[in-house]
């Protein structure tokens, strides 16, 4: 399975690309921002990871944009953020997120959510 | 003697402002004008009529009140401004820097939490790799040795994740300075934009905390109740899509 993990933090990256190496997703790509990602985002992509706060495109941008191309429409996005009041949430459920990620998670929630999202 | 009371009233001086309610430098302005008018040639009246030459001469008295009533209206604008100011600034920037200090307490205390965190998680690593150690040196059959060791590799591994997990305060206390550094910024702005209005020579360049600068960071980013955040992340989303999904 491809994955792309989107974060403006290096270090969440590294945390996040760790936590799905250790549950056996070792097929990675990574990004810095949205635009960033649309670069990488194409029908071979099989999950998507994005943080939601970022410079230059956000996550929920990046959701929004992800969900107009007919090749990442139906792609599972999981959004992974510290952004955890409810308005928030229903706004990335609306968006079209499958499912959603309070940080700090444990690589536990983040099996869990993977294998909900992905068929 | 002229009646000089009798005479100003004479000549409708009661339509003029009152002397006496002014303060001294009216009276004295108002003396002098009187005793211009008294009949020179009375001789017991020249020593006075020189004082009162020389006095009305001296042209910065008669402008006194005048003078101070400038200078009076001018204490009093700065007075007002200086109040302004001092009103705006408890009701912006006291609070905000309040607020700064509150979240740079959150920050070292998760910053604390988190490193406490990760030396349990150390502690408890060394002492599962002890335990490796000694299983290998001492004991009993292949067999056990080999379920000892499994058993604990498989929880070191858990523990090397969680490790992992508790460095997200990293990134969760980025976020947080990121706002307290915006907070602060924005007081410097508007503490400039204030010392401008007294002082138009400190005005300098201000620029506001703006949207832009605010949508790259969560100010309100936590390390704490993590798990009820998350349940009620999974209650909302699960909700969200099935309104969606019955919808289509």
């Amino acid at each position: 399975m491809k994955c792309l993990v989107v974060d403006d933090s290096a270090t969440m990256r590294r945390i996040v690309s760790n936590a799905l190496k250790s549950i056996g997703h070792t097929d990675l790509l990574e990004a810095g921002d949205g635009t960033e990602a649309l670069e990488h985002a194409d029908s071979s992509i099989d999950l998507v990871i994005t943080d939601w706060n970022m410079p230059n495109m956000g996550g929920l941008e990046l959701v929004q944009e992800l969900r107009k191309r007919d090749e990442t429409a139906e792609t599972p996005i999981l959004m992974v953020t510290t952004r955890s009041i409810k308005e928030d949430i229903l706004e990335a459920a609306q968006a079209g997120v499958n499912s959603y990620i309070v940080k700090p998670f444990t690589p536990q929630t983040l099996k869990e959510k993977i294998d909900e999202v992905v068929d | 003697m002229t009646n000089w009371t009798d005479d100003n009233q004479d000549r409708g001086g009661t339509a003029e402002a009152d002397p006496v309610q002014d303060g001294s430098p009216s009276l004295l302005t108002e003396l002098i004008r009187e005793l211009k008018l008294v009949n020179s040639t009375d001789e017991n009246m020249s020593r006075v009529n020189d004082l009162v030459q020389t006095l009305a001469a001296k042209s910065s008295i008669e402008e006194l009140p005048e003078m101070l009533l400038t200078v009076y209206a001018e204490i009093t604008a700065a007075l007002g401004g200086i109040r302004l100011t001092r009103d705006t600034i408890q009701a912006n920037a006291v609070d905000r820097l309040r607020d700064t200090h509150a979240r740079l307490d959150r920050v070292t205390s998760e910053t604390e939490s988190a490193a406490n965190s990760i030396l349990d998680g150390l502690d408890n690593a060394i002492g599962l790799i002890d335990k490796i150690s000694e299983a290998n040196n001492n004991g009993g059959s292949p067999e056990e040795r080999r379920d000892t060791v499994q058993a604990s590799v498989d929880a070191l591994r858990l523990e090397v994740m969680g490790l992992f997990g508790h460095l997200q305060f990293q990134d969760i206390t980025v976020q947080q300075l990121r706002g307290a550094i915006g907070l602060l910024s924005d007081v410097e702005a508007r503490l400039d934009a204030l010392a401008a209005v007294i002082d138009p020579a400190c005005l300098k360049q201000v620029e506001f905390d703006s949207e832009d600068a605010a949508a790259d960071h969560n100010a309100e980013a936590s390390m704490s109740d993590a798990a009820d955040r998350q349940a009620l992340a999974d209650e909302t989303v699960k909700r969200a899509l099935s309104v969606q999904s019955s919808s289509r």
